[in-house]
């Protein structure tokens, strides 16, 4: 068992992240918490991705005319991942903006004061 | 290649391109915009409606992209369930995109139209791509740009309440969206393959070597949709969100953003996953569970509020069951329920933001205790009203009903006759808070009438230029004598038409969603 | 800031180096890793260090904002209208060497058909996005 984790420690490291990232997103109030959490949770999936693509041993897969038979990594993995990264580039970018949008509101980042503030606001109304 | 072959793709790329334009379109002339969308959405229906016949005629339309065959490339691939899903996007994404041509200065600022526009055209792309495409990390992309389309709906208002449910939405959905990442991920790894056809394929083989890898793949997928779906309780998201955007954005998200979940939770359980449908009995049960307590604890919800838009929103929570009920019973009875529900509530649903969408912009009331004497002030907005509302709660000759009679058929084919005393109550919950608001419409005197700002003849401008015909006296007598600015009108009382004649003539409907389920749950594993 | 000697005479002498390494990076996107993503992020940072260093204001002079948003919407259309090259000549969307389009030799820069051509409008429209996002967020504070 322990071996078999040690030999696929990318692995291990993705999960341990995922949860990491999942309980930051879920468990902490500060909104910024909250985002950076989503990406660490991202970063795993894409860490788990890319091991996932890895062949211990291979080369990158370059076409070179030199060594018309040279084995490589499986590439698709890395490729679908620059799209996962494009997209939590503009996830991330989407929610920095709308925190900035709600720290002009309410003058905080916490999210638990956030809803405090708000239930006084609507009382008000 | 003519040019209709090239339809499944271009009913994708040719909205995306509608979206990047709109920006340039609004930063040359602001009013063509609205007319712009419309024509954008417009090609979309006629490209869906030819589909429709092709599909019909000459069965499963396929498009690789770049010409790379089907391992390699990216498929489209449009069957009949992908079809209807594509018109049913575009004929209301249409509707809904007439209307903001009256409505969008009243709640998006001038300088965010634009965007606005690219947002909503984004996300018809979004949508329409995730229904046809045949390759799961391409279902991945379309998905996110699904979210970020839908929450850039939601942020579209200025006002913090609704900034503050764009930033919650996009959390959780992006939550979702990496919970389905990993589960794209797990299936990958075992089947070396995106394109869904072949990942099928391969899956008949290899399940029984990873069967834990293959139900936890599944397990990640079903729960990511079922979040992004608002399945009960993974609701929290939703009241707010689709109750402070813009209303035709509450439209859109209540209409449809949730359905292509839905859908494409259905499709991954059933048609990509079928090789594994025997040992995932459990999760297909917790669908059922879970739906259960949505429609019950969606209406309760719904029982409470006093903002009809939160109403409409819970309202959802609770409609949204009877797709997964449907989804999770599997006969072919409950899974045909299941996609005429995707239809019917898209239709019902839409007609009540708009609606709403059109009390609160004339008489600037969204509270329900307000609502009294409506009936007499906004006679057609009124009856649409009433026809979907009715028809959410299930009377004979109108859509709701239909969904629901073949779910009680679905119920009894599973065997387990307890969901028919479950739909039955449903009903009863959604009469409790619908027929309160129909009550105040026709049969409360107001205290204070309610009174219409604005005049529909002046607001119009998007109906044509002075000079066109007819010329603008008569244009004027008509439309001072409507209650609203008739591409309001237009879209609202079309969808409480469609819900009577989906009630009323379902012969042919009924035959061709019976197909479509044939497709999803027995046909042969493609 | 405007008056720091150093940072200004270092990012006038970096930042068209950042530039042209980011141009270098997109045009053998076909040949090596990288490509319109990464050399687009180069080209997008650049930008962000000139805004950081010389002001909004210089910024603004140099591209205005109506101008960097319709630049920003023209890279997905240029996308688009690659895509439409394999189309006009009777394949699929972004057909390339199926549709008859010459591929050159590997190795060599102008190679591969239509994939440098597509790489410039995904370069584009990332550097230009990066900037824009940028722009939006230090604007709003």
């Amino acid at each position: 068992m322990t071996a078999r984790l040690a030999a696929n420690y990318p692995y291990v490291f993705a999960v341990v992240l995922f949860v990491i990232g999942v309980h930051t997103l879920l468990a902490h109030a500060n909104l910024l918490k909250k985002i950076i959490g989503l990406n660490i949770a991202g970063t795993a999936v894409f860490l788990y991705f890319i091991a996932m693509g890895n062949v211990r041993g291979r080369l990158e897969p370059l076409v070179d005319p030199a060594h018309p038979h040279a084995e490589f990594v499986n590439p698709v993995p890395s490729a679908l991942i620059l799209t996962g990264i494009v997209v939590a580039v503009s996830v991330t970018a989407f929610a920095l903006s709308l925190v900035l949008k709600l720290y002009r509101h309410y003058g905080t980042l916490d999210a638990e004061e956030i809803v405090r503030l708000r239930s006084i606001l609507d009382e008000d109304h | 290649m003519r040019i209709t072959d090239h339809f499944p793709l271009t009913i994708v790329v040719g909205t995306l391109l509608g979206a990047y334009l709109s920006p340039i379109v609004g930063h040359v002339r602001r009013r063509w915009l609205p007319p712009f969308a419309v024509g954008v959405t417009l090609l979309a229906l006629i490209q869906a409606i030819q589909l429709n016949i092709r599909v019909r005629d000459c069965g499963e339309l396929t498009y690789q992209l770049g010409g790379w065959p089907a391992p390699w490339g990216i498929e489209l691939l449009v069957g009949p369930a992908a079809a209807l899903m594509v018109l049913v996007l575009a004929a209301i994404s249409t509707l809904i995109a007439v209307y903001c041509m009256a409505y969008i200065d009243h709640e998006v600022a001038p300088h965010a139209q634009s965007w606005y526009y690219a947002a909503f055209l984004l996300l018809l792309a979004g949508m329409l791509g995730m229904a046809v495409t045949n390759d799961l990390f391409n279902t991945f992309v379309m998905m996110e740009i699904t979210t970020i389309g839908a929450c850039a709906l939601v942020a579209a208002k200025d006002s913090r309440r609704a900034a503050e449910a764009a930033l919650r939405y996009l959390l959780l959905a992006s939550l979702a969206s990496t919970l389905i990442l990993l589960g794209i991920g797990m299936i990958y790894m075992i089947t070396g393959n995106l394109n869904l056809t072949y990942l099928t394929r391969e899956l008949e083989t290899v399940w029984r070597q990873y069967p834990r890898l293959a139900t936890t793949s599944l397990g990640l997928l079903t729960l990511g949709f079922a979040l992004k779906a608002a399945l009960f309780p993974l609701h929290v998201w939703l009241p707010e969100a689709h109750s402070a955007a813009p209303t035709p954005s509450s439209a859109m998200l209540s209409g449809l953003v949730v359905k292509i979940y839905a859908f494409s939770l259905i499709k991954m359980n059933y048609v990509v996953f079928r090789p594994i449908l025997g040992i995932v009995a459990p999760l297909r049960e917790l669908l059922i569970l879970l739906s259960a307590a949505a429609i019950i604890g969606g209406s309760l919800f719904a029982l409470v509020q006093d903002d009809i838009k939160r109403l409409l929103a819970y309202s959802t929570v609770a409609q949204v069951g009877y797709i997964f009920l449907g989804a999770g019973l599997g006969t072919p009875s409950a899974v045909m329920a299941a996609f005429f529900q995707i239809i019917s509530h898209s239709i019902m649903k839409t007609c009540l933001f708009l609606s709403a969408g059109i009390i609160a912009e004339r008489t600037g009331r969204r509270k329900i205790a307000l609502m009294d004497g409506m009936g007499r002030v906004l006679p057609l907005t009124s009856a649409a009203f009433t026809v979907a509302a009715l028809s959410m709660i299930g009377l004979p000759l109108l859509s709701g009903f239909i969904a629901k009679w073949h779910l009680f058929l679905g119920g009894l084919e599973a065997e387990r006759p307890v969901f028919i005393g479950l739909i039955l109550m449903s009903g009863l919950l959604n009469a409790a808070y619908y027929l309160p608001v129909i009550w105040r419409f026709y049969f409360v005197e107001p205290q204070v009438c309610p009174v219409i700002h604005g005049d529909p003849a002046g607001d119009a401008g998007a109906l044509g230029a002075p000079g066109s015909w007819p010329p603008p006296g008569i244009r004027r007598r008509i439309l001072s004598r409507l209650e609203a600015p008739l591409p309001m009108l237009l879209p609202v009382v079309a969808l409480a038409l469609a819900c009577i004649v989906l009630g009323v003539w379902t012969g042919p409907t009924i035959a061709h969603l019976a197909g479509v389920a044939q497709t999803i749950i027995g046909g042969p594993g493609r | 800031m405007d008056d720091d000697v150093i940072l200004n005479e270092v990012a006038t002498r970096v930042v068209p180096m950042i530039h042209v390494f980011g141009i270098y990076i997109i045009v053998h996107g076909h040949l090596s890793p990288g490509g319109g993503f990464a050399g687009g992020t180069v080209i997008g940072i650049g930008m962000v260090l000139f805004v950081l260093v010389f002001g909004i204001r210089a910024a603004r002079r140099l591209i205005p904002e109506d101008t960097l948003i319709a630049l920003t919407t023209l890279g997905p259309l240029w996308y688009a209208g690659t895509g439409l090259v394999g189309m006009a000549l009777g394949h699929q969307f972004l057909a390339n060497a199926n549709a008859g389009l010459p591929l050159g030799n590997p190795g060599a820069l102008l190679s591969g058909g239509l994939i440098p051509v597509i790489t410039l409008g995904v370069g584009a429209s990332v550097a230009l996005t990066v900037a824009v996002l940028f722009l939006v967020i230090v604007e709003e504070d």
